[in-house]
């Protein structure tokens, strides 16, 4: 479907399209109540939500539903606006993937979707939050917070002689993020399973509000510290976008550097994380091994092990020496060397495979109709990369190959992590052989304006929309993390396993429950 | 079926000397501001910087590493070490001087400071030697080992978990966040560092502390000697 | 004979006084009879075991021979296990009763009962051919009185009458064997017949064997025709379901053993063989269903079916060994199978009676809507927990000793000298050992589910007090599980002298002696040398003695079975004993702290977050799928606003292996023969002049061939 065409199925003028390319961002007003029609043909098109952002202006609310198209389109951006007491159509009926989005900005913004079955209890748990809490509200006052919640009552979604829940969390297991997952059950095999997220919110996208850029930063690297330089690209991209900021060449190659090495460190990190599930010992300490080397290297190089505080409105804090690069790069690679023979050895063992195969399917349906996105969408057939479609930084000249799977099983997705490993390795060396000359150092100035910046974090497409006021500092952060897309669709890969199984669906999807929270 | 067994036995072997004696491999640990000029406070987004005279004093438990001290005109001297942790509390009886159980509990955590202790089973670090074991139940723990700011859904389940331990019973704070609340702070969802809702017997800053830094603080809860710390890095 | 004719009169009189009191006063009335006719069934019995056999010659009867009373040894038995059971039955009749006043007419329950226990006594006492059928039939007609009496309900009337037809259809088997054997001995009684036994032609043996194990096989719920038992008593008042259970169950053992024990001594091997295999079938079967049923009744009937299974596979083993000329061994094998008989009657009438406490207490026996009953019921609990262990076969119950009994006996097997028997014996004994430990993990979530974690429903938090008299019969049948466990080496000597009726052996002496009572017969050295096995342990201390079985037959193995189980339960306590001591002197100087239960940092744990019964049964029903739930089972998802997912209703059908595979069938095809026969009726008067002609020739035709 080309873009005069798509323009024209949403009844837009297709002249608008003229000239938007990839890298840009088309914004379509439109009044709320055509959201579902327009809703209805983006998902019948190739085109993935990212997410919505809402913005209270005044006594009003501003909506903007960013849709991302394939190679050499643009961004779309519906962009509409209700009033204070007004409800907005949900378009989630026609567009699943837009549930919980919707759901937050619900809990969040006090906002009202009509046709959602499901408001409330997301984000803001009932029996930890008052009724009438609006946080991200421009008139919340932390003492609203203080009024009595309601009493506790998990629900069942199984409904069948002897049906049971079983809680999982939020403390368990042994080092795990804070998470609940209730599974819906007769004993042994799991028949539903309701993931309750949010049990660590800090509130990020609120206290973001009113910093200078620069903090904010800060922020969103801690929103998931492991791919914290991912997120924080897309944060900054956007900064510099609003400030119509130019960023030096040499930024933009360390850029892609950086963010490969985190990318491959992250990857080795899921991989480890697989190994444990299933209890093999041997191939864990190996695989945390290769991790704890990428750890030091990017410590060594970076002055930081988890690449906090690179990044910097404009361009990178910290330069990185040509040949400190070069040496990076090589190393790197030989520790995805030693990684690669030890998934060559996993993937001989019976005992290991047997636990993968078939186990925690997604099929390709599912993972269009969730928006699935990075490696869990990817190793479902569900194509899609921000680096390809929307290339950012130095992607257009040095594009990675993308990995793709078809059985949306546990196997497939560790097989879709270790290639994508395998390409970020490949990518180092060619990063660091084209570094520009000059600095690495941007200048920032801002002014009042808000822009949607992206990268493709280790876990999937991450979006960031920032409104800048005139004195650099935040009026508004909206982080569309690819967990929270992913998230949504992980229930459907539990159901109907054994409990057993549980541990490593989990570890497969490589999700980080920080980063659904925020 | 592979012979796993074998294959670790024949991999190579790259056990830190810790605690024997202070191991400072590069990349290790990010290091630690020391000291600096007092215009050096000012670019401080957490204000762990604080002017005292002419020279920057360093309050660790609120510094997240952003590093902007590190570089640029008003740079700081830093210094590469891991013996950061501190705490007024008395170590574990005698009875724990040898093996100790731990609960780590997430209250909020981004991820990097559970990373870190994720790795400490690595063969680097290779926690078991030291007798330390993570245990899955609190009923099992002398320890509850606590990261991120302690948000508010997960102030409850904090308080059960230390409920539920057995005395004697020890709480280390983790991290800037579970120090100080790092940059999150305190705020309507957060309550800004474990020490607002119970007793801490040990902190652990840093953003996040290496594997090393909590190797010490659990050592030092088990009432071990440890080594004199390293130099000051150039 | 005069206890026992106290005992029918109290019965007789007692029902029918019942009967003629006021309403409010009849089930008191029936309980004080039945009781006493209780006692009295209980001295008749210990009089018949003691020595005092008697016959009783009645009336004449005309073309069917005389009509004779009389208790041998084996009746006795029998009779002691009903009089044991009746006891405490009746005393807890007397206020369950009650909450059927409002719809029902309890003295008719309460006389039934009476007759009941009179038809029972009577079909155990009869010493001919005749009177024993009509003794038998009235019980089956009673007992679907009083399987009936909740008639109000929908299920009840077609439960009742699914086990009439199955208890009739066994009766025709029955029916056939016993002509068979008083034509081969051209008289009605037993005696007689016992003595015209040997010299019988192979196939009418085989006949009769055939004929009368799967007809008394129906009554004693035993491979395949055990499917009436979980329909019936879940529908029956819990009395009632106690008296099924406890009893009416084992008079199919005792038909089976009258007749091919005792009145044709089975001398095939293979007829042993198929016994002992039918009951291993019987014994899996009827334990993996109660290991995923989730109502308190059913639960326990299949349980039934399991024990009787148990039973079967004892006299199997007996069989085979008398058939191989090893009567010692067949002795061992049916003293197991007796005393494992009298075990299960009364841990079974106790946990039956603990069903209709809960369900008096609670209003439900789902187990799934129960819990947490252990706070508001203790004595119950307590109660319900030694039926548990009797029937999980743990010590110090009795279900130990006996379960004990019967593996060792399995295991003489290794003396035999056919492979093919022996073959048969290894399945039997691995299938034994699975519903061993399958009956464990049933009833720890049969306790677990009723009495422990929270209460599931707001009729289990609200559980109301049971009155004194249930309590007191509840509490009459635990104390006798534990006396069971206790003292079996009394209660093993004597089925010593009924096996020894039975033509098994030597003499009963020989083969259970009193081996340290003072002034024992036997050798010191003898003795000595078991006391390797510690079987000495406390004999100067204590009454009970350590040996349960021997024979001296064979000098290289002259011990078939030693245990002491009464040593055994008290080492078992001292343990405990010292064990708190040790904890207590270590834990003494520490502070004790109490905590909820750790539940991973919820709010609030609550009964919905908890295991089910259903949850608790499921990996068994997993692993075993072929067998109990085959992917016939009929699944049905609903999926509520569907890609939303609000909800999941899903409900599951799954019917009985046996009636898919086999009953069904079988009634699906005599539908079709019926269906067949019926369009015979067509109407038209040519067509029936038609028939008749044809009849007329064919029975011609017949006349003259012959």
């Amino acid at each position: 479907m080309t873009l005069p065409e798509l323009l024209q199925a949403l009844e837009c003028d297709p002249a608008l399209g003229a000239g938007a390319t990839a890298g840009s961002v088309l914004a379509l007003p439109l009044p709320a109540t055509r959201l579902p029609h327009a809703a209805h043909v983006l998902a019948r098109a190739p085109t993935r939500l990212a997410g919505i952002v809402c913005e209270q202006q005044d006594g009003r609310f501003a909506l903007r539903y960013p849709f991302w198209l394939g190679a050499g389109l643009p961004w779309l951006e519906l962009v509409t606006e209700v009033g204070a007491g007004e409800t907005v159509p949900s378009i989630s009926p026609r567009l699943f993937a837009a549930d919980w989005h919707e759901r937050e900005i619900e809990d969040l913004f006090g906002l009202t979707f009509s046709n959602h079955p499901f408001l409330g209890n997301f984000v803001l748990h009932d029996e930890i939050w008052p009724e009438q809490a609006y946080p991200m509200r421009h008139d919340f006052r932390a003492q609203d917070a203080d009024a009595a919640p309601s009493p506790y009552q998990p629900r069942a979604m199984l409904h069948a002689e002897g049906a049971f829940l079983m809680p999982l969390g939020p403390v368990y297991g042994g080092v795990n993020e804070a998470g609940q997952f209730l599974l819906d059950t007769l004993g042994e095999d799991i028949q539903h399973c309701q993931t309750r997220l949010f049990y660590k919110y800090r509130g990020i996208e609120k206290r973001a509000e009113g910093m200078a850029a620069a903090d904010a930063l800060l922020l969103v690297e801690r929103m998931n510290g492991t791919n914290a330089f991912a997120h924080a690209l897309a944060a900054v991209q956007a900064m510099e976008r609003a400030a119509a900021c130019e960023v030096p060449p040499r930024a933009q190659v360390l850029r892609s550097f950086w963010a490969e090495l985190e990318r491959l460190r992250s990857h080795a990190a899921t991989i480890a994380g697989l190994c444990k599930s299933t209890a093999l010992a041997v191939p864990t300490s190996l695989a945390y091994q290769r991790v704890e080397e990428l750890l030091r290297l990017c410590g060594a190089h970076a002055g930081h092990r988890y690449l906090f505080g690179l990044l910097s409105p404009g361009g990178l804090a910290q330069d990185l020496p040509d040949a400190a690069a070069r040496t990076l790069a090589t190393a790197a690679q030989a520790v995805a060397a030693r990684l690669a023979d030890l998934a060559e050895e996993l993937l001989f063992d019976n005992s290991f495979i047997d636990r993968l195969e078939e186990v925690g399917l997604i099929d390709a349906k599912t993972a269009r109709r969730y928006g699935l996105v990075g490696p869990v969408g990817r190793a479902a057939g569900h194509a899609g990369d921000l680096r390809i479609d929307q290339p950012y930084a130095a992607y257009a000249q040095c594009a990675p190959r993308p990995a793709a799977a078809e059985e949306g099983d546990n196997l497939a997705r560790l097989r879709v992590f270790l290639a994508e490993a395998a390409e970020s390795a490949r990518l180092l060396p060619l990063l660091a052989a084209q570094l520009p000359a000059g600095t690495a150092r941007g200048v920032f100035t801002p002014r009042a304006a808000a822009a949607l910046g992206w990268s493709e974090a280790p876990a999937g497409a991450s979006a960031c929309f920032v409104r800048l006021r005139a004195d650099g500092r935040i009026a508004r952060l909206r982080l569309m993390p690819p967990a929270f897309t992913n998230w949504h669709a992980f229930h459907l890969a539990a159901e109907h396993f054994a409990y057993q199984d549980f541990p490593i669906i989990l570890a497969s999807f490589g999700l980080a429950m920080a980063e659904q929270d925020r | 079926m592979r012979l796993w067994a074998l294959r670790g036995l024949r991999s190579r072997r790259d056990l830190t000397g810790f605690p024997r004696r202070i191991d400072l491999a590069p990349g290790m640990t990010p290091g630690r501001p020391l000291d600096g000029p007092a215009a050096a406070a000012a670019a401080c987004p957490t204000g762990a910087l604080q002017v005292e005279g002419s020279a920057s004093r360093v309050a660790l438990d609120r510094c997240v590493h952003c590093q902007r001290c590190r570089h640029g005109e008003h740079a700081m001297r830093w210094r590469a070490d891991i013996a950061w942790s501190h705490g007024d509390g008395t170590p574990l009886p005698r009875a724990f001087h040898h093996s100790i159980h731990v609960r780590v509990l997430d209250a909020g955590d981004c991820g990097a400071c559970l990373a870190e202790l994720q790795q400490l089973p690595a063969p680097q670090y290779s926690l078991h030697r030291l007798g330390i074991f993570i245990t899955p139940s609190p009923r099992d723990a002398d320890v509850l080992l606590v990261v991120g700011p302690v948000t508010r859904a997960m102030r409850q389940p904090l308080l059960d978990t230390y409920a539920a331990m057995p005395a004697p019973k020890r709480v280390v704070a983790v991290g800037a966040c579970a120090a100080s609340g790092g940059v999150f702070g305190p705020s309507f969802a957060c309550a800004g560092g474990v020490a607002e809702v119970l007793p801490v017997d040990r902190t652990v800053p840093g953003c996040p502390p290496p594997p090393l830094a909590v190797l010490e603080a659990l050592l030092a809860v088990m009432g071990r000697s440890l080594p004199r710390d390293g130099e000051p890095a150039p | 004979m005069i206890a026992f004719l106290v005992f029918l009169a109290l019965c007789v009189g007692g029902g029918v006084l019942t009967l003629l009191v006021r309403e409010r006063h009849a089930a008191v009335v029936a309980t004080g009879f039945g009781m006493l006719a209780g006692v009295a069934l209980i001295v008749s019995a210990a009089q018949g075991l003691a020595g005092a056999v008697w016959q009783l010659p009645l009336w004449q009867l005309p073309a069917l021979g005389r009509l004779t009373l009389g208790v041998d040894r084996l009746s006795a038995w029998f009779l002691l296990i009903t009089g044991l059971v009746a006891v405490p039955v009746f005393l807890f009749s007397a206020r369950y009763l009650r909450h059927y006043a409002a719809h029902y007419r309890t003295a008719g329950a309460a006389g039934i009962a009476l007759f009941l226990l009179a038809s029972i006594g009577l079909t155990l006492a009869t010493r001919d051919v005749f009177g024993f059928l009509f003794a038998w039939e009235i019980m089956s007609a009673l007992c679907y009185l009083a399987v009936n009496f909740e008639h109000l309900h929908d299920a009840t009337p077609k439960a009742g009458l699914i086990m009439l037809v199955a208890s009739e259809a066994g009766a025709l088997l029955q029916l056939v064997a016993l002509l068979l054997l008083a034509a081969h001995a051209g008289s009605t009684q037993f005696d007689v017949i016992a003595a015209h036994a040997a010299g019988m032609g192979a196939g009418l043996a085989w006949a009769i064997f055939a004929l009368s194990f799967f007809g008394f096989g129906v009554k004693a719920g035993l491979f395949p025709s055990m499917g009436w038992l979980p329909r019936a008593h879940p529908v029956a008042p819990a009395p009632a379901s106690a008296l099924l259970s406890g009893v009416i169950v084992n008079l199919g053992i005792y038909g089976i053993v009258r007749v091919n024990a005792d009145l044709l001594p089975v001398v095939m091997p293979a007829a042993g063989v198929i016994v002992l295999l039918v009951g291993a079938l019987g014994a899996i079967i009827g334990i993996l269903y109660a290991t995923i049923e989730t109502e308190f009744k059913r639960l326990l009937a299949h349980s039934t079916i399991e024990n009787m299974g148990l039973v079967a596979m004892g006299i199997g083993a007996a069989l085979i060994f008398r058939a191989l000329h090893q009567p010692v061994f067949a002795a061992m094998a049916l003293i197991a199978a007796l005393l494992h008989l009298l075990n299960h009657s009364i841990a079974k009438s106790l946990l039956f009676l603990s069903a209709g406490a809960v369900d008096t207490a609670t209003g439900t026996r789902d187990l799934n809507a129960l819990g947490g009953l252990i706070h508001r019921l203790p004595w119950l609990a307590a109660a319900c927990l030694a039926g548990c262990m009797m029937l999980a076969a743990l010590p110090p119950t009795g279900g130990f000793a006996s379960e004990w009994l019967l593996i060792q006996s399995l295991l003489r097997s290794a003396e035999l000298a056919s492979v093919p028997v022996r073959l048969a014996f290894v399945v039997a004994g691995a299938l034994m050992a699975l519903t061993a430990g399958l009956a464990l993990s049933a009833f720890t979530r049969l306790f677990a589910m009723a009495f422990l974690g929270m209460p599931r429903s707001a009729a289990a938090q609200q559980a109301r007090p049971l009155p004194a008299s249930m309590r007191g019969a509840l509490v009459l049948l635990a104390a006798g599980c534990i006396a069971l466990g206790l003292l079996p080496t009394y209660i093993v000597a004597g089925l010593g002298t009924v096996v020894g009726t039975l033509g098994l052996h030597g003499g009963g002496g020989a083969l259970v002696p009193p081996f340290y009572a003072p002034g024992s017969a036997l050798p010191g050295d003898f003795v000595a040398s078991f006391h390797a096995l510690g079987a000495q342990l406390g004999s100067s201390l204590l009454p009970p003695p350590g040996l349960v079985l021997m024979h001296r037959g064979d000098a290289a193995s002259p011990v078939a079975f030693a245990a002491a189980p009464a040593f055994l339960d008290i080492a078992l306590v001292l343990g405990l004993l010292v064990l708190w001591l040790v904890v207590r002197a270590f834990t003494r100087t520490r502070r004790l702290a109490r905590q909820r239960a750790w539940d991973g940092g919820l709010p609030e744990l609550q009964p919905q977050l908890t295991y089910t019964a259903t949850g608790f049964g499921n990996p068994a029903r997993v692993i075993f799928a072929a067998v109990v739930a085959p992917n016939a089972a009929q699944v049905e998802e609903q999926t509520v606003a569907h890609q939303f997912r609000a909800g999941i209703k899903r409900t599951e059908r799954q019917p009985y292996a046996l009636d898919r595979w086999l009953f069904g069938p079988l009634l699906g095809g005599a539908r079709r023969i019926a269906d067949a026969f019926a369009a015979m009726h067509h109407g038209k008067l040519n067509g029936y002049v038609a028939y008749a002609l044809a009849a007329l020739l064919l029975a011609l035709g017949v006349a003259f061939w012959i």
